[in-house]
Parts: structure tokens; sequence; C-alpha cells
């Protein structure tokens, strides 16, 4: 059942990148195409998923709206992991004063409330796509960092690691053959949530008008462009709502198989 | 008595480990510890556990820097030696670690662990290193189909056994054991300590054995060293110590094993 | 009230294939008795002791009957086990260090069994104070607030062994009680069960690898091997005149006693030998031992696992 639910939601995620990747190709109708006449209207041949409030395809805008989040979500993540990594590997692998220092500023950044910092820092920089990747990443490398630190302070106590230096290893040696493949598979659990809330938080901040502007198709701007319409008709909430959905459950069904996969694996080990 | 070559000699080596936050104390984990190897031997230290014996085993082969003292290795000082030019010595001293369980990466193959000190030293037959690698293990009792498996996956007595087989890629001159065989059944503990004397008879190697069980290190050993909290407080030749030990905390120590055994 | 173990099978389902880790044991523990469990890691010592417990993991299957006294434990639902753990059967798990909860003092440890038991607060202070006093701690009150690790290795064990008599079972399984500790450590868990088994006249089943303390603390000694039992004798006889090849080769491993090592390894759990599990390593091996496995063959006063004592 659980390997059942975990292809379905790979599935559902490789589908939502191939979306993403190719929606000029796929998507029916130009997504800001707007026809006044035809607003808000049911879904028919032409519009499979009906049109919103200007008249725009919604099929095709859902579509174009997984690219922007998709793409956000993956590259804001692979940029905090880049940061994270880097600083929780010389933190704690090198240790010393420099890790004290590290911790110091760690710590200060994750006693801020994230949702409170990313609005904080867009409100200084001002809204669009390159201040909303800023902002995911400068809120979120200190917990990515600390959980790198954490991994790479029980790794460096392993034998195979003395052994390794007794043998003549480098610091970099070391760090790649020894200490990344190790802390690799534990951090994947932690990435795939992290693209998780990162989708919501764009969508978050779109949807108070922080992030990506209209007439880009996002799914929190069309949830926000629905607010005033989905009383009359709920198909235009429904439609980004549940994408946004899939999206998020799908990623977090993936981290929890990963998870309980990983586990299993250590358990039986041990026994053996 | 005959004059013999020491190829280690420890003098005055001491550790003091810093204390860890503000306000804690210092604290001294090796007191001026000397003792001298002499080649071909095994020089057994012995003490319980916390009593700073594994501390001078890792200084020996810098793993961690000592706090005081020198360690002279066939006449040269490695402790003044700078990182660069200690890189040679990597090959010459090795060191064989207490847990097997953490012992070998468990995300890599026997074999990529094997493969190791060829890819970072200049070994002979580089080009053709998983044939040697084969011929190698034999002489450890490894099977080569072992060679294929995830370190997880083997046990911890063939562990001990590959990580030797590695050391002894590297033909050293002297290797520490820090309690190599204490996590291993007596059986297993007997087959590894026989590969060991077996390949001190065949490549002269020396060892630097460290251990809390009395029994194994007067059987292994042709001279002691007894620690306590830090100190060396007596040594001597294995059947002179047993023979006549001077100390009251070595007499306890000897105490406390025959009474197990009666 | 003696445990019986009668045909015991137990089979572990792995990514890498069934392990068959207790191969139709048949034991019996005498309550007048000491028993040891020896054996190296993998030959089914462990596995069995948490069999008795009813604490093995989900991927197990369990086969055969375990009675303590009349009752039959294998098919006791959870809820009667729970019963049964601790009250009338009580483990002393393997590492001290891990085995306490290393944020709570040491006193609310073993106060906690008191106050499952349901005693009031008072009271289970005062009976956690007797029971460190009767335990051999001079000075309860200071090790009552005591964290673990402010405690020594040897003093760590006796606290799981007091937490593990504080509800006066009449069985003790100890789990490799002196795995990784030093001579003088050794010596003080030795005394400590020789304590408890006089003041508490509990019945003890210690499963080591540590010949010396089984030989010195036992009565009774049953050798494991590849989940099979290949001789049981008194700690004695054992020693003064192991019967089978392994035990011999066992006792002949010890430094003090030669240390000369038996041949080859112990079989993979994946594939078991045909015949005598030991034929492989064995110095008499014969036409019949690679073909067919031996009975356990009553020989004086214990039993061995042989074809040369048919």
């Amino acid at each position: 059942m659980k390997k059942f639910l975990f292809y379905c939601a790979l599935t559902i995620l490789i589908a939502f990148i191939f979306i993403g990747i190719f929606a000029d190709l796929i998507a029916p109708m130009d997504p800001d195409a707007i026809n006044m006449a035809n607003s808000l209207a049911s879904p028919s041949a032409e519009h499979l998923l009906g049109t919103d409030h200007l008249g725009r395809d919604l099929l095709s805008r859902l579509i174009y709206g997984s690219r922007s989040s998709v793409f956000i979500a993956f590259f804001a993540t692979g940029c905090t992991l880049l940061l994270g990594l880097t600083i929780g590997l010389v933190s704690g692998y090198f240790g010393g004063w420099e890790d004290q220092l590290i911790q110091g500023v760690v710590n200060i950044f994750q006693g801020i409330p994230s949702t409170a910092f990313v609005v904080a820092v867009l409100g200084l920089l001002g809204p669009g796509i390159k201040s909303l990747l800023i902002a995911i990443v400068v809120s979120s490398w200190a917990r990515f960092s600390r959980v790198v630190r954490n991994q790479v302070l029980g790794i460096r106590e392993m034998h195979y690691i003395e052994g390794a230096r007794a043998m003549g290893g480098s610091n970099l040696y070391i760090i790649r053959r020894h200490v990344l493949p190790n802390i690799l598979l534990p951090l994947l659990v932690l990435i795939a949530t992290r693209i998780g809330s990162t989708v919501l938080t764009v969508a978050a901040m779109s949807f108070l008008g922080l992030g990506l502007r209209a007439p880009a198709s996002d799914w929190g701007i069309m949830i926000n462009d629905a607010k005033l319409y989905f009383v009359n008709d709920f198909r235009v909430l429904l439609a980004p709502a549940t994408c946004l959905t899939l999206f998020c459950l799908s990623i977090n069904l993936i981290a929890d198989y990963l998870r309980d996969h990983l586990d299993n694996d250590a358990d039986t080990a041990r026994i053996l | 008595m005959c004059v013999v070559i020491a190829i280690l000699e420890v003098k005055n080596l001491s550790k003091t480990f810093r204390a860890s936050r503000l306000g804690g104390k210092a604290h001294r984990a090796v007191e001026n510890v000397s003792f001298a190897i002499p080649a071909g031997q095994t020089y057994g230290l012995m003490g319980e556990s916390g009593c700073g014996k594994s501390t001078i085993g890792r200084m020996i082969v810098r793993l961690i820097p000592a706090t005081k003292g020198q360690v002279f290795f066939r006449g040269a000082d490695l402790l003044a030696i700078k990182q660069r030019a200690f890189r040679p010595y990597r090959r010459r001293i090795q060191m064989l670690f207490q847990h097997p369980s953490t012992s070998l990466n468990p995300r890599m193959t026997v074999l990529d662990s094997l493969r190791e000190p060829f890819l970072l030293h200049d070994l002979p037959g580089r080009d053709c290193m998983d044939d040697r690698i084969r011929e190698h293990i034999e002489s450890f009792g490894l099977q080569s189909e072992l060679l294929e498996r995830r370190t997880s996956q083997v046990s911890g007595g063939q562990i001990q056994r590959i990580v030797l087989a590695r050391i002894m890629l590297l033909e050293p001159e002297f290797i520490v054991l820090d309690e190599p065989t204490s996590m291993l059944d007596v059986s297993v503990q007997a087959q590894m300590m026989f590969l060991l004397q077996e390949l001190q008879e065949r490549s002269g190697v020396s060892y630097l054995l460290i251990s809390h069980d009395l029994d194994l290190i007067r059987r292994c050993s042709h001279r002691i060293g007894i620690m306590k909290e830090g100190r060396l407080v007596e040594q001597n030749e294995t059947e002179a110590l047993f023979g006549a030990p001077k100390q009251a905390y070595t007499q306890e120590l000897i105490y406390n094993f025959e009474c197990m055994k009666n | 009230m003696d445990i019986r173990v009668e045909d015991l099978y137990v089979r572990f389902a792995t990514l890498s294939g069934d392990i068959e880790a207790v191969n139709h044991v048949d034991l019996t523990f005498s309550q007048d008795q000491i028993t040891g469990l020896i054996g190296e890691s993998g030959s089914g010592k462990s596995v069995l002791g948490l069999t008795i417990m009813g604490l093995l993991q989900s991927n197990a299957t369990v086969e055969g009957r375990i009675f303590l006294g009349e009752r039959e434990l294998i098919s006791l639902s959870e809820k009667d086990l729970c019963a049964i753990r601790g009250r009338e059967i009580a483990l002393v798990a393997q590492n001290p260090a891990t085995s306490l909860n290393p944020s709570q003092k040491v006193g609310r440890q073993i106060e906690e069994v008191f106050r499952l038991a349901g005693e009031g607060k008072v009271d289970s202070t005062r009976r956690t104070h007797e029971l460190l006093e009767r335990m051999g701690f001079s000075d309860s009150e200071r090790v009552m607030h005591s964290y673990p690790f402010e405690l020594s290795g040897g003093m760590c064990q006796r606290i799981l062994t007091a937490i593990a008599v504080a509800a006066h079972p009449r069985w003790i399984i100890a789990d490799e009680p002196t795995k990784g500790l030093d001579a003088v450590v050794r010596n003080q868990v030795y005394d400590t069960f020789c304590m408890v088994k006089e003041q508490y006249n509990v019945s003890l089943i210690v499963i080591t690898h540590d010949l010396l303390l089984a030989r010195k603390f036992c009565d009774q000694i049953v050798v494991l091997y590849s989940g099979r039992v290949l001789e049981i004798n008194t700690a004695q006889a054992i020693f003064n005149n192991p019967r089978h090849p392994y035990t011999q080769g066992l006792i002949a491993s010890l430094p003090h006693l030669g240390m000369r090592p038996m041949p080859g390894f112990s079989a993979a759990f994946t594939d078991q030998p045909s015949g005598c599990v030991f034929h492989p390593r064995c110095p008499y091996i014969d036409e019949d031992c690679r073909k067919i496995e031996p009975k356990l063959i009553p020989v004086e006063e214990g039993s061995v696992r042989c074809h040369r004592y048919s």
C-alpha cells in the first residue's frame, strides 16, 4: 500500500515537472488571452476547465502555473541546499571557533519565524521573482545547515573517517568520499519536504501580492484572482487549489516513504 | 642484555583536553608517558577504560595533536613534522580501530573500501588493483565473493580482517592496534590475534597493542606498560611484569583477572 | 517455576532472504539453577532470550512452545505478556549506557516501577531507597539524584539490575551483562548477580559470550551455534571436559588457555551447511557429518550434538 502510494506520488510529481517544462507545447491556449465576452464560462470542448473572470482558459493557466511553481520550488530548494550544505559541512567537519560563530548566526536566523522573515525580505527588496527566491533562501538555509551539521558531527566520530585520515586522505577527499555520501540520503527527506513547503510559500506570497505579479499565471495568483468569484463559480478556486494540494501531498508522500524505507534498511543491517 | 633498535620511541607525551565550555575543568588525559617499542615486537598498553591509552595511540598516528612531548619514529620526531611532509609516514604508520561497525564506510562495498589505499598512495600494481586486491585478501582468510558486499552485511570479525588487509596493502612498518578484538567473540579474537602474529613474523611489522584484557596482552606482547589515570605506572618485559609486579595497581589488576578465572 | 522451551523455531524475514535464528531448540531452564547461554554473535542466543520475553520485532515468525510453569507464552496476547514481563520474567538489557534514560535521574527511573505497580509517591521513594541499599549502594540518596552519566559503567549495570528485581520477578534474563567491560567492572557485575540471587531468590538465565563469567557464575551451560544447541552440561564439565569439538575450540581460544584459533568462520544464516552445522570447521569430520544432522545425545550428566558420541 505504501509502495503503491509512493509510486502514485512519484508519477504525479514527474507529471507536474513534465507539464512545467513543456507548458508551451501542452497548453491548449494562450494563458493570458483575455476574452471578456466569455468570462467564467463552464467547461466546454473549447475550454476543458472553463474560463476565469477575464475569460482566460483555466487549464492553460494551470499548466503555466505549474511551470512557475515547480521551477521556483526546485530552484529555491537547490540554492538553499547548496548554501546550507556548504555552511553545515564547514561548521560540522572543522569545528572550532568557526563552528561557534556559524552556530551563533544560525541561531539568530532560526529564531525568526520564516513567513514573517520572507514577508520582511520581500518588503525590503520589492516583489518579484528574484526577490522571492532570495527571500526563501535567506529564510531557510539555517535549518538546512543545522541538519547537515548534526549529521556531520555524528559521522566525524566514525572510525572510517579516522581510518581514511590515517591512510593520508585529505579533508577534501574525506568529505567527498565518506562524509557526503552518508549525509545525502537523510538529506533527501529534508529536501523533499522543503520543496513542498516552498511551493506553499510561493503561493502564499503570490496570494499576498508579494511574489509573482498578475498577469503571470501562478497557482497563488489564481487563488487570489478567484477570491472574488468563487461564491458564484467554485471551479475557479477549486482548480488551482487542487493542483497545489496534489503537488504538496505527493511531495510529502515521497518524503514519508523515503524516510520509512531508509530507516528499514538501517534496521535490517543492525539485526544482521 | 642485547641492545635492540627501537622503531618507535615516545618521550614525555602529554595531552590535555581543553574544557568544552567556560568554567569547565581541563582534562589531563595523558601525562608524561615515555616508552620504546623495539622493531618487530609488540608493546602492550594495558589500562581500564578512560585511562588515556587510546589517546596515546591517536597522538602517535597524529589523529589528534599532542599537547607536549615527542614521538620518534626511526629517529624522526613525528610530532615536529609539518603536515605536508608527514604524508609519507601515513603509509608507514597505520591504525586498527576498536569498533568494526564503524570501521568501514557503510555506503561502500568491500571492494571500494579496499581500493582506497591505491587511490591515496602510489602503490605498485595500481593499474590492475582489483586483481591485486583479490590476490591479497586470500592470505587474510577472506573470500573474493565478499568484495561485492556492502560493508553493513559483513560480520565484525570479517570487517576487522578487511581493515587489516587494507592496512597491509600499504606495507606499514608500525601499526597501532586500538582494542582490535574487544568487540569480537573469543573464537574470532583468537583467529585475529593469530593472524596479527603471523603477519609480524612474516613482515617484521611492530605493534602497539592497546587493550583492557590483561590475558590478551600477556599472551600477545613482548613488553607491557600499565596505565592508570593518564600515567604509565609500570612497564617491563611481559614475564618479568607478571612474575614480580612492583606497583600495587598492577597487583590489583592481576588479582582481578585471577578472580575471574577461579 | 521452570521455563521450558519446546521445539522453538524463530525465523526473520529480511530483504536478503529468510534467516533462521533459532532452529528447533528444546531446553529446560530449571529454577534451582543458573543457566548460561553461550555462543558467538549470530548464534541465536540473544534471540532466544528475546523470544522468551516476547520482544521480537514484527518480521519474526515464531513456532514451537515456551512454558512458564503451566502457562504457554507464545500463544499469549500482548496484554497478558505485559503482565508477565517485569513481574515474572525481567530483562537486564545489554548496554547499561543506552538502556537507562540519560535525561532522567536514576531515582525516578526506579520509582517508575513501583508507581506502575500502583504505589503512591511516598511509598515508591521509600522502597527505592530500600532497594538501592539492598543492592549495595551505601549512599542511596546521592545515587537517586544522579543522572546515569554521572555513574560508572558498573554502577549503571547495578541500577539496571535493581530495576529488574524491583518487581520481584521469578526469573531474570541478563543479556550480555559484561560485554565490553574491563576486569574490575566485570567482577562488580558478578558480585551484584551473586547478591541478587541470594537476596531475591530469583532464577537467572545469563546470555553471554564471556566464558569466564559463565564458568564462575552458572550451574548449567548451554552452548549455542548457528541457532542450535550443541552441548548442555554443568559449568564444571563444560570447562574441564568439553565434549563437542566446537566447545573444545571455544575454550582453547581463551587467551590464558592457549588462544589457539579454530579454522573457518561460523556459517552465514542464509546458507547453512547440510548435516552437522559445525562440520566445515570440525577437525574430526566424518562422512556422516556432511549428510546427517546429529541429534542431541545424552552423555553422562549432559548432552551433546555430535556423531562421535552416538
